[in-house]
């Protein structure tokens, strides 16, 4: 019943997603618009098929059907009905699954959201492009990781379950979800920027149609990867929450390109220029998803997160080469189209920090990729095996992550076109007092060493002109000065510098140890004393829990244990954690007493400032969301410059509405710098009649 | 923006400067506490691989073998021996690979030196752009664009004040 | 840049809600993206390229393989003494193991045959825990009844030195004191063909061949 559902709903979605390209395809190239206007159609139908396969496959893990092979190789009767539900995405086959269902959601989405404009054909090859992805998912669902084969379990077979690690902590219900939702979401503006390279119309009509959709996805992967880290902080119990493990670095990768994108996005909204970059950004960012994708799935590189490896990884390779190619052709066939007249006037200007911006953020992504594939490149050239960790990361980006802290302090305050000396010491002053400010009291706190002071006297610096901007605007346009792109992305800067600050501190200054305690002994530890006070062993159903008792600074008792589950060999240690705004005290179980002893060996990582790393993730998607919810209609006004007495804004509900690159930019008359030629025959305009 | 004189324009800066600039100093050279042996495990520690486990340092992973290496190098410190020392054991024993820092040597230079190159290429590039844009001069608008903006102007101007017209008041002008 | 040059481009004229496309860039350009599209076209199926032709990857290994065994003392279960030396010119098994490991008590009957058939032809079996309580390895092998050296305190250290990443592993250390393999699951015959194949004769005596 359930295969034959979720067979029925994988079947739907692939017909639904290849006949769809076919149709609109032709309708496209033989200008039929009733053909195209079907999109609407396959659309819900892509979506339908998804919700089917999904529906089945949740029901048998419910129902534990063990004849769905997926339920029977990862079901398990004592799963906790959380995690059972969870289960779904906690495998390769069932994460698919999730995949195609969200993809067909964005699709409904993109249709409703277009639904005046599905005859256009640059709505029509967007759509095209993303019933053209949806029938890779679902053609990965029909065949090579089919999550509905069926299989004849003996009776009273009970499953193994899913992987132990991903039953141990509710956030696993969250994590891939969101994870999902930002790498699906970035399909919309690459299928926009492919369809604006196939109809010829690069301008920038397309990106004004899709930056908020860019946003959305853009918040969802940085709220998957913020929870994932915190996941791994609670679940895996070393302590740490980022290893640079190449699945970490495969979800960060396209995070970074997006982020290089929604700011240099700006620029070409204003200026016209930077088209192919920006289309390049976006391919790269969709590429990089599915080639994440192939990393996590496929086994070539090592990692704690790939639970499972299959054999879809060629499948997945050849969909990247696919999107590479039709990228990187469709530019360069384009090419000729995408250059942009035009040029930014002065370095220090807000266009100029964002082409900096950029260099970094490219770079960044770029000490990424080459760190997690270059043991593969040596194994290639010389057949020796190396390792790249986090020592390499941390060494490489640490200059890196500095400069975009400087930069996020400069950039807000600069205004577009050029920047004069006496307005960057008038508007930066006060940012600049706030980071010394931090500094100073990193320094009374005792923190030492050159890179985290910088970083917090930098992380100051930037909170303090994301500030100034948010007191500006609100002082201007009260709540409305919260929402907006503009304001929404100065809470976001507030949330990244909330998690430079966390990632400095707790980095630089962790303490780790291990000591091994008898029932009532205390130990001290960089200020803080652990007081053992016994074990407890009970048996969860699903788990067997190993479990000692030990105080810190007289408050709990806190947990640590060892969990045994049935079927898996392996121990689990799920780590205890007493978070405070100050400091973060993880105890993580290393062994237990076994028969005759009574020690215990617990390991100590004590680190300050780490709750603030999820706090600031917080207000990073919140500020996503400000950023998100439409703004004021008119230019949204530029908290940077004060405006000209008597200049009023002028036409259009946005910067670029005027859109070519030749005209001067009309968003900027607010500027006083930018007026150099006033032309007196406005007035009539100016007068009212 | 004030007007005053140019020391009391720079004295916020110059004060700023020197607070930086002191606590910089501290930070680099200020005293801190010798790192501890435990310190010294955990530092070493972060930067060798658990042979036993997929992708994961002897400090993060909960494996047998990370243990018995953590063990190991506590009493390897304990015996004395540098870090870099304790570091080439372990290599020496499962090959290079067990080191989280690929060494600055042959092909491995590339992965130092590539990320490097490509910045400093990205900002090159940068720096060429600006020189052309500003070797550029500003584009002034001919005669011919005034021309035409004046006329594109009087056309909205002309409907405009036909549009006021025809709500019956006179001509404006 | 005068307004007169808009050339409309054929496919361009859908409607756009007049949010302001490009109405087409002049064509006189260079091909300045198509050159960077090839190189960077270029460089990405090199990357393809790599990543489809690689396997997938394993452990760590050891890389004593090839080199002078390690030598290590240590005082055996039944309270004598083992040094690894005193045993130049046998064929010694170094085997690592833990009570808490699954194959290594699957493994276990193996080494049991190993014990009893080449025992007697000058292979010395050697057993050393792995992160493991010293009496449980003793009640362990009491319950088994076997008799080979077992050295259960300050093995880390040893297994270390050989590079051991996971147990079971099985070092096969020759006459000349030279570990030939390193085996994970051993058996009697896997360890009979490595004997056959070195060409050294296992009762042979000492210093055959000197490595």
């Amino acid at each position: 019943m359930n295969v034959a559902l979720g067979r029925a709903g994988v079947t739907l979605g692939l017909a639904a997603a290849v006949l769809g390209v076919v149709t609109i395809g032709w309708g496209l190239i033989r200008r039929k618009p009733e053909l195209i206007r079907l999109s609407r159609a396959y659309a819900v139908l892509v979506f339908l098929g998804g919700i089917l396969a999904f529906v089945a496959m949740e029901r048998a893990l419910i129902t534990r059907d063990f004849t769905v092979k997926f339920v029977y190789d990862n079901g398990s009767s004592r799963t906790p009905a959380l995690y059972n539900f969870a289960t779904l995405w906690g495998a390769l086959e069932g994460s698919i699954i999730l995949w195609g269902t969200i993809l067909g959601g964005y699709l409904v989405a993109v249709v409703v959201k277009f639904r005046k404009r599905l005859e256009d054909p640059l709505v029509g090859w967007a759509v095209l492009t993303m019933l053209a992805v949806a029938a890779f998912f679902f053609f990965l669902m029909a065949g090579p990781a089919n999550p509905f084969e069926s299989v004849n379990p003996a009776p009273g077979y009970d499953g193994p379950g899913p992987n132990p690690l991903l039953q141990n902590h509710p956030l696993m219900a969250f994590h891939p979800p969101m994870l999902y939702l930002g790498y699906v979401g970035f399909t919309v503006p690459f299928a926009f920027a492919i369809a604006a390279l196939v109809t010829g119309r690069v301008g920038e009509g397309w990106l004004l149609s899709t930056r908020r959709w860019t946003l959305i996805a853009w918040g969802f992967l940085t709220a998957g990867i913020v929870l994932g880290a915190w996941w791994s902080y609670e679940v895996l119990g070393w302590g740490g929450y980022w290893a640079w493990d190449p699945v970490e670095n495969a979800s960060f990768m396209p995070w970074l390109t997006a982020t290089a994108f929604i700011h240099s996005v700006m620029v070409q909204e204003r200026r016209g220029m930077l088209r192919v970059w920006n289309l390049s950004l976006l391919c790269a960012t969709f590429a990089l998803t599915i080639l994440g994708t192939f990393i996590t799935r496929s086994g070539v590189l090592e990692s704690v997160h790939a639970f499972t490896e299959s054999s879809i990884g060629p499948a997945l390779l050849i969909f990247f080469s696919l999107i590479v190619l039709v990228s990187v052709g469709l530019i360069g066939w384009r090419g000729d189209r995408l250059r942009a007249p035009g040029r930014i006037d002065s370095p220090i200007s807000r266009e100029g920090a964002f082409l900096a911006n950029n260099v970094l953020f490219a770079g960044f992504a770029f000490v990424v990729l080459c760190g997690t594939i270059f043991p593969l490149l040596v194994e290639a050239v010389n057949d020796d095996r190396i390792s790249v960790g986090s020592p390499y990361f941390n060494r490489m980006t640490i200059p890196i992550s500095l400069t975009l802290l400087f930069l996020m302090g400069v950039a807000p305050v600069l205004p577009w076109r050029k920047a004069s000396g006496e307005l960057l010491r008038h508007r930066l002053i006060w940012p600049a007092w706030v980071g010394a400010a931090t500094m100073v009291l990193g320094i009374a706190l005792g923190a030492r060493g050159v890179a985290p002071v910088l970083a917090f006297g930098l992380g100051g610096f930037a909170a303090g002109s994301a500030g100034r901007q948010l007191v500006l605007a609100t002082r201007r346009q009260g709540w409305r000065g919260l929402v907006g792109r503009a304001n929404g992305g100065m809470i976001v800067h507030i949330g990244v510098v909330m998690i430079a600050v966390a990632v400095a501190a707790s980095g630089s200054f962790v303490r780790q140890a291990e000591f091994t305690l008898e029932p009532g002994q205390s130990a001290r530890f960089a200020g803080h004393t652990l007081t053992y006070e016994g074990q407890v062993y009970r048996d969860e159903g699903e788990k067997l829990v190993n479990q000692a008792l030990i105080r810190i600074d007289g408050t709990g008792p806190w947990g640590p244990s060892l969990n045994q589950f049935p079927g898996g060999t392996q121990t689990i240690s799920t780590p205890s954690v007493r978070s405070t705004l100050t400091d973060d005290v993880a105890l993580s179980l290393i062994k237990v007493p076994t028969d005759g002893e009574t020690a215990m060996t617990v390991r100590v990582t004590i680190q300050p400032l780490v709750v603030w790393l999820w706090i600031g993730g917080g207000v990073m998607a919140l500020g996503t969301l400000l950023a998100v919810f439409p703004g004021r209609r008119r230019n949204p006004i530029d908290p940077v410059s004060a405006p000209l007495p008597g200049a009023r804004a002028s036409s259009g509900p946005t910067p670029a509405t005027d859109g070519s690159s030749r005209t001067d930019d009309p968003g900027s008359t607010a500027d006083p710098d930018d007026r150099r030629d006033p032309d007196d025959r406005r007035d009539p305009q100016e007068v009212p009649a | 923006m004030s007007a005053g004189s140019p020391v009391r324009r720079w004295l916020p800066w110059v004060l700023l400067a020197i607070v930086v600039v002191t606590c910089l100093s501290v930070a680099t050279f200020g005293s801190r506490s010798a790192p501890t042996a435990q310190d010294r495990v955990a530092a070493i520690s972060r930067t060798i691989k658990c042979p036993a486990c997929a992708g994961e340092s002897v400090a993060e992973s909960n494996a047998p073998a990370s243990y018995e290496i953590r063990i190991d190098i506590a009493q390897r410190i304990q015996a004395g021996q540098t870090d870099d020392e304790i570091r080439s054991f372990y290599a020496a024993k499962y090959g290079d690979a067990i080191l989280l820092t690929p060494s600055a040597e042959g092909v491995n230079l590339l992965v130092w030196v590539l990320p490097v190159v490509a910045i400093a290429l990205g900002f090159g590039a940068l720096v060429v752009a600006f020189r052309r844009w500003n070797a550029d001069p500003v584009a002034h608008a001919s005669e011919d664009d005034r021309v035409l903006v004046a006329q594109a102007l009087r056309q909205e101007h002309d409907a405009q004040v036909a549009d006021v017209d025809g709500h019956g008041e006179g001509s404006s002008r | 840049m005068s307004v007169t040059d808009e050339t409309v481009p054929p496919d361009a004229g859908g409607g756009d809600g007049g949010s302001g496309d490009d109405p087409g860039a002049p064509r006189r350009r260079s091909n300045a993206a198509r050159n960077a599209a090839i190189v960077v076209g270029v460089v990405l199926v090199g990357l393809i390229a790599l990543l489809a032709t690689r396997g997938t990857s394993q452990d760590l290994e050891s890389n004593i393989v090839g080199q002078a065994a390690p030598d290590f003392v240590g005082q055996t279960t039944d309270g004598e003494s083992f040094r690894l030396s005193a045993h130049r010119g046998e064929w010694v098994l170094v085997n690592f193991f833990a009570t808490w490991c699954t194959e290594c008590i699957i493994e276990h009957p193996q080494l049991q045959q190993i014990d009893q058939e080449l025992g007697g032809e000058g292979v010395q079996l050697v057993s050393v825990s792995f992160s493991d309580d010293a009496a449980k390895v003793r009640t362990f092998f009491e319950s088994k009844g076997d008799d080979w050296p077992v050295l259960t305190e300050d093995t880390g250290r040893v297994a270390l030195d050989y590079g051991v990443s996971k147990v079971p592993e099985t070092y096969v250390v020759a006459p000349s004191g030279v570990v030939v393999a390193r085996l994970i699951g051993v058996t009697a015959t896997e360890v009979e063909q490595i004997i056959d194949q070195s060409g050294v004769d296992a009762s042979a005596g000492s210093g055959a061949n000197g490595g």
